[in-house]
């Protein structure tokens, strides 16, 4: 298998040691820490495990599992950040991995950031769209749609008093 | 600060408060992992936004309409990170008469978060040209986008924060970075033209980032001056940020709530003018006099207003 990382309908913002994506189809956000994303930018369609291991190792100057890369790509599939929908599974869990290896802060990590209750309000400023309230998007939550009325938690969309 | 937490979010200065712990073994509290994500979303949210502007501007660019962009990520590049600063609308600003043309040219400004201006708004004291001349270009996305010249922004921004009673910590922040920030060939005879008042007002704002966020005046002229601050002051401002109010977008409409007296009572009491705000609505100065008169003032003219616009729309 020689996954081959999704670029189109995403916008990606580099931070000093995490990378953030934002997937404009389905308004989903994700941070993937420096191992992930690093895996992420090495899925060009030409490399197999074994090669993005190799160059993951080389990366991070450490030398690094097959099963590793299989746990990044398990979870770039499970974010939709890969072209191709499924990824060979990991032999070992995350937590077996961890065991193994005894670093879980070295081991890739894709997570879904969710927009913290209380920091809607302040970032509420331009009016969403009924389609990113009724997808989640980061942010929609509590704020203005363009439609006037207010994005209502829990996928219930735009819809309540106006606003 | 885990106290201060709720606080931070929801006055928008939690990507701030994460900057300043994350070097700090705070930064690996729980407790704070919502400043964290909050820091995230706000990264995350500055990229769409950078993709939003670059659009606006290539679609008014193609209409030949030249606008000017300010606060937003005018204001957001001057800080070190985009996990800093968050922002929502688009704020353009074009001169009256390519109004039209620009509202075409956008096709749907309110979906894609863009607040478009007719004309300068709070750099109304200034000639069209003389703004456009000072403003810079900067290149997004591989767009070119229009901002104002510093002396220009800066003066927009702190107006602003004033006019809406220096309600958010984050508007104050704004003005005392961009006032650090001005390059060496800052021109303050161009700063200062214009209405008096206004320059009066904007430089009791500078003296309210002195004095609230120790922002530093070396080299602005009449400094002394600004850091004489009257004595109500920065009591209001604090008091203000201490009661959080929401912000004028996600308050219901007054005239939504005129068959409920509750409701209006309601509406009336958070829409009373802080005494910042009112001093700027009545276009009085910032001094030592005491402030009811002016918010009366304030409210009057506010109450005078609605009822003009309700009659009309009736």
């Amino acid at each position: 298998m020689k996954p081959q990382a999704r670029a189109d309908g995403l916008v990606v913002q580099e931070l000093e040691d995490e990378t953030l994506v934002y997937d404009l189809g389905n308004h989903k956000a994700h941070c993937l820490n420096r191992a992930a994303a690093a895996v992420w930018r090495l899925c060009d369609g030409t490399r197999d495990e074994a090669a993005l291991a190799r160059l993951l190792g080389k990366e991070l100057a450490d030398a690094v599992d097959e099963d590793v890369v299989r746990l990044a790509l398990r979870d770039l599939a499970r974010a939709r950040l890969l072209r191709e929908p499924r990824s060979a599974r990991p032999r070992v869990s995350r937590r077996r991995l961890i065991q193994r290896l005894g670093q879980a802060a070295a081991l890739p990590l894709v997570i879904s950031i969710v927009s913290p209750t209380a920091a809607q309000a302040a970032t509420c400023g331009a009016p969403v769209s009924p389609s990113a309230c009724n997808a989640g998007a980061p942010g929609a939550v509590g704020c203005c749609c363009n439609n006037s009325k207010i994005c209502l938690a829990g996928g219930s969309g735009c819809a309540g008093a106006r606003c | 600060m885990i106290g201060a937490a709720p606080l931070l979010l929801q006055t928008g200065a939690a990507g701030l408060a994460w900057w300043r712990i994350r070097p700090s073994p705070l930064a690996s509290n729980r407790a704070l992992d919502e400043l964290h994500q909050a820091y995230r979303l706000i990264a995350l949210q500055a990229a769409v936004h950078e993709l939003r502007v670059a659009r606006a501007f290539a679609a008014l660019r193609a209409a030949r309409v030249e606008a000017v962009l300010a606060k937003g990520w005018a204001m957001a590049r001057l800080y070190p990170d985009p996990g800093l600063r968050p922002y929502g609308d688009i704020d353009l600003y074009v001169r009256h008469e390519q109004h039209a043309a620009a509202l075409e040219a956008l096709e749907d400004p309110q979906g894609e978060g863009i607040d478009l201006h007719r004309g300068f708004a709070e750099l109304d004291d200034r000639r069209p040209d003389e703004l456009v001349a000072r403003s810079r270009v900067e290149t997004l996305q591989g767009v070119e986008v229009r901002v104002f010249g510093p002396e220009d922004h800066i003066r927009l921004v702190a107006l602003h924060m004033l006019r809406h009673g220096v309600l958010r910590p984050l508007w104050l922040c704004d003005v005392a970075l961009a006032l650090e920030s001005r390059p060496l060939d800052f021109d303050w005879h161009a700063f200062a033209s214009g209405s008096r008042r206004r320059s009066a007002w904007v430089r009791s704002a500078f003296g309210l980032a002195h004095a609230l966020l120790g922002a530093r005046l070396d080299g602005v002229p009449m400094a002394e001056g600004a850091a004489r601050l009257p004595r109500w002051l920065v009591p209001a401002v604090l008091r203000q940020w201490s009661l959080f109010v929401p912000p004028h977008g996600s308050r219901a409409p007054m005239a939504a709530s005129l068959g409920h007296p509750a409701a209006f009572l309601r509406g009336l009491l958070l829409r009373w003018p802080n005494p910042v705000e009112a001093t700027v609505g009545v276009g009085g100065p910032f001094n030592g006099l005491p402030r009811l008169p002016f918010q009366i003032g304030d409210c009057l003219l506010r109450t005078a207003q609605f009822t003009r616009r309700l009659v009309a729309e009736r």
